[in-house]
């Protein structure tokens, strides 16, 4: 545990009442009920916000800088977190004021309103004695002159980007309604070289593209990682002696091994929600199908049993479904089966094919990847309606879900060129937007909000 | 073959040139064929009719006169000359014992300071009007206020006639801006009004619309779940357009896949109004009228 809330605040939840009580407020008029006017279909852009630069109650120098200058950095990570969310724009340096260390906790309103921005983040980084670094976060909502929320975090120095990113995922998740996901991290597959002899390393980095660092080499082809629930383990598919097999990486430890013992060729790995058992697709005897496998290794248990080519299996939040891809009708679907295998029904059944399906976190939805000409990013719920393309490439693929199951991210091919981005999507469809790298990426996996 | 059957197939080959001919004319020259434009109109159901209609009484008194903002002369011509004398406000049914001059105040100083914050006693630069008022509360008002308001406002006049350079330069508002709150709430204001028609009813409804309705932005909601939700706010107005209260009465249309987003469709709502308030809207449909409405908040555009 490395983040501890000191004030805990409680989010005070607002009674939505009077902005100024009127407790002596005439009687309503005698005589019939009042006029109801109706305001029908609200208009939808990002919500103007002020963050402004953090002061410092005393500039002390630190390990990771300055007080002074480490209020400008929290200023600008949280105002790039929320900027990326598609849903906020943050006003430009040149709009805002300056913030003394008593303007903290006691906004000027007054000020703010000439600006235009809706809502407010203040807040103030302090060094301590023992040298860890305390960060304030304050939200205020600046037309009915009220604080929204406050949160403080105590953060060793070399976090204090997730201070900035907690302080985000506060102000989001108050503001939207949505569940955090800035403070979280991101695996990926890392790309370099010429198209036929493509260097493939393992990488991992913040949700944002900052703290970038490499797990594996590039000796041996990687492919699909993924996080297990606690972090603690990768699963990836590597070609490793010339042949694919799934193997499971230890984090702490740095060590790896493989997920299934044996000749069969494994891949497109997967854990469950609840981190016990990782899905994977093996070929046994030509015929490919979906097993379950204990994450700590054991008894592969097959699942599906169709001639058909049977992969991409994907746990429900609730871990009671799975989802899958199949070409048993002919061409790849997306299929919904029990937990066991039981129940093995088609829920795809739009134009065109039906790849990767992944159960959002919230359960309410399965992106996929649309294959009709181009390849596209969409989303239906589980029982097949409401289909939705979000995407808009010319090969787009392999969704992975932010861990508020708010947004999406996927790689995404350039035509001809087989060069590979990160992009991501919001579930609206707007503010799709690419992810800075420092190579080529490609099949990224989101991890889960950090503790 | 004689010689009848081939002046036939003759004639029959002849005939149906010339009907190839004129039917080949006849579809180049086609004018096609225009279809009406349909004549679209905008029709609003209406239920909030008032039960009775009768037309409005107009008022018998002499309306309120307003005062236009004062924006202030420019600062770079001020009249040499001595104060214009005062001029009476004509017809104005409060008593006004102490006339304001209508025209602002020429600046001896050569350059009046342009930020009012720094000069520590000076109220809003309203506190004129009011100066005189008699002391009958306004409703929004407290007596106290007034009183305040009248022994600042003496201090600056008398400050401003002893040359101090007192003045309303560069405000938005006129001198007398609080007049018609005053008047209104005082004394004059007692009779009766006209009930309000329907047909009122209808374009005040259709006022505050307009005036909110550009304020009502879902921001991050669009688009999601939340969609569904309608949030019905009892809204409380002062006389000067401005929200005295906001709550929500009801919410519905929720259900398990949006019920997190309720308190901020509530936030959404309660915005638009407190964004776009202070209302402009007739003064003679406050009470009864526009004073204390309910709103309605519908996400969703019907299309």
């Amino acid at each position: 545990m490395i983040l501890r809330n000191i004030l805990l605040a409680a989010a005070l939840a607002l009674p939505v009442s009077a902005q100024t009580p009127a407790p002596n407020a005439p009687a309503p008029a005698s005589g019939g009920a009042p006029i109801r006017v109706d305001i029908t279909g609200g208009i939808s852009q990002p919500m103007p916000i002020a963050i402004p630069v953090m002061p410092t109650p005393a500039s002390t120098g630190t390990a990771a800088g300055n007080t002074d200058a480490l209020g400008a950095q929290l200023s600008q990570v949280i105002s790039g977190d929320l900027k990326g969310s598609g849903l906020f724009t943050p006003l430009s340096a040149g709009q805002l004021r300056p913030v003394t260390f008593p303007q903290v906790t006691a906004p000027d309103y007054g000020g703010w309103l000439g600006t235009g921005a809706q809502a407010l983040i203040q807040g103030f980084v302090q060094a301590n004695g023992d040298g860890t670094l305390t960060v304030g976060c304050y939200l205020y909502d600046v037309f009915a002159k009220q604080e929204l929320t406050r949160q403080g975090f105590v953060v060793k120095p070399s976090e204090w980007r997730r201070a900035a990113h907690k302080c985000a995922d506060m102000v989001y998740t108050r503001l939207t309604g949505e569940g955090p996901y800035f403070d979280s991290q991101v695996i990926y597959v890392s790309e370099t070289g010429a198209k036929t002899r493509r260097i493939k390393r393992l990488a991992i980095m913040d949700q944002d593209g900052a703290n970038h660092r490499f797990i594996t080499n590039g000796q041996a082809l990687v492919l699909t990682p993924r996080f297990a629930p606690n972090r603690q383990s990768i699963v990836f598919m590597s070609f490793e002696n010339d042949k694919p097999r799934v193997y499971s990486y230890d984090v702490g430890s740095g060590r790896k091994r493989l997920i299934v013992e044996g000749a069969s060729t494994t891949f497109a790995p997967r854990f469950s929600p609840d981190g016990r058992w990782v899905l994977v697709s093996m070929i046994v005897n030509g015929n490919c199908d979906v097993y379950k496998v204990p994450a700590g290794g054991g008894t592969p248990i097959r699942l599906t049993t169709s001639p058909g080519i049977d992969t991409g299996g994907s746990f429900s939040p609730d871990g009671s479904q799975i989802t899958f891809e199949s070409d048993r009708s002919g061409g790849q679907q997306i299929y919904v089966m029990n937990a066991d295998g039981s129940n093995q029904h088609r829920i795809s059944f739009g134009g065109g094919r039906y790849a990767t399906p992944v159960w959002s976190p919230r359960g309410d939805l399965i992106a996929f990847t649309k294959i009709s000409g181009r390849f596209n990013i969409g989303t239906m719920s589980p029982s097949g309606q409401g289909e939705k393309v979000l995407s808009n490439g010319w090969q787009d693929e392999g969704p992975t879900w932010a861990p508020n199951g708010r947004v999406i991210m996927y790689f995404r091919t350039g035509q001809g060129s087989g060069k590979a981005d990160l992009w991501s999507v919001d579930l609206t469809g707007v503010n799709e937007h690419a992810i800075p790298t420092p190579l080529d990426g490609s099949d990224p996996a989101w991890g889960p909000l950090l503790p | 073959m004689d010689r009848a059957d081939r002046q036939g197939i003759g004639l029959a080959i002849l005939g149906h040139g010339l009907l190839l001919v004129v039917l080949t004319i006849g579809i180049s020259r086609r004018v096609p064929p225009t279809h009406a434009q349909p004549q679209t109109m905008d029709v609003q159901l209406v239920d909030a009719v008032g039960l009775r209609s009768a037309a409005p009484v107009p008022a018998t008194e002499a309306p309120q006169e307003q005062v236009a903002p004062d924006t202030g002369a420019p600062e770079e011509a001020p009249p040499p000359a001595p104060s214009p004398e005062p001029t009476p406000t004509p017809p104005r049914p409060v008593a006004q014992p102490t006339p304001t001059p209508p025209a602002p105040k020429p600046v001896p100083a050569p350059a009046p300071s342009p930020k009012p914050a720094k000069e520590p006693q000076k109220p809003q630069p309203a506190a004129k009007a009011p100066a005189k008022a008699e002391p009958k509360p306004a409703a929004r008002l407290s007596s106290d206020f007034l009183k305040d308001l009248s022994s600042a406002a003496q201090k600056e006049s008398k400050g401003a006639s002893a040359g101090k350079g007192q003045k309303t330069t560069g405000s938005k508002l006129g001198p007398d801006f609080l007049k018609g709150i005053a008047s209104a709430s005082s004394g004059k204001g007692t009779t009766a009004r006209a009930s309000i028609t329907g047909a009122a009813m209808n374009g005040l409804a259709a006022a505050i619309k307009r005036q909110v309705q550009p304020c009502y932005e879902l921001g991050a909601l669009g688009g999601t779940p939340a969609m569904q939700i309608v949030t019905v706010l009892q809204l409380r107005f002062n006389k000067d357009g401005s929200v005295a209260s906001a709550q929500v009465v009801e919410q519905t249309g929720v259900d398990g896949s949006n019920g997190r987003y309720k308190q901020q469709m509530a936030e959404v709502s309660r915005a638009a109004v407190l964004r776009c308030a202070p209302l402009r809207l007739p003064a003679e449909l406050y009470e009864g009228g526009w004073q204390n409405i309910e709103m309605g908040f519908i996400p969703r555009q019907m299309q």
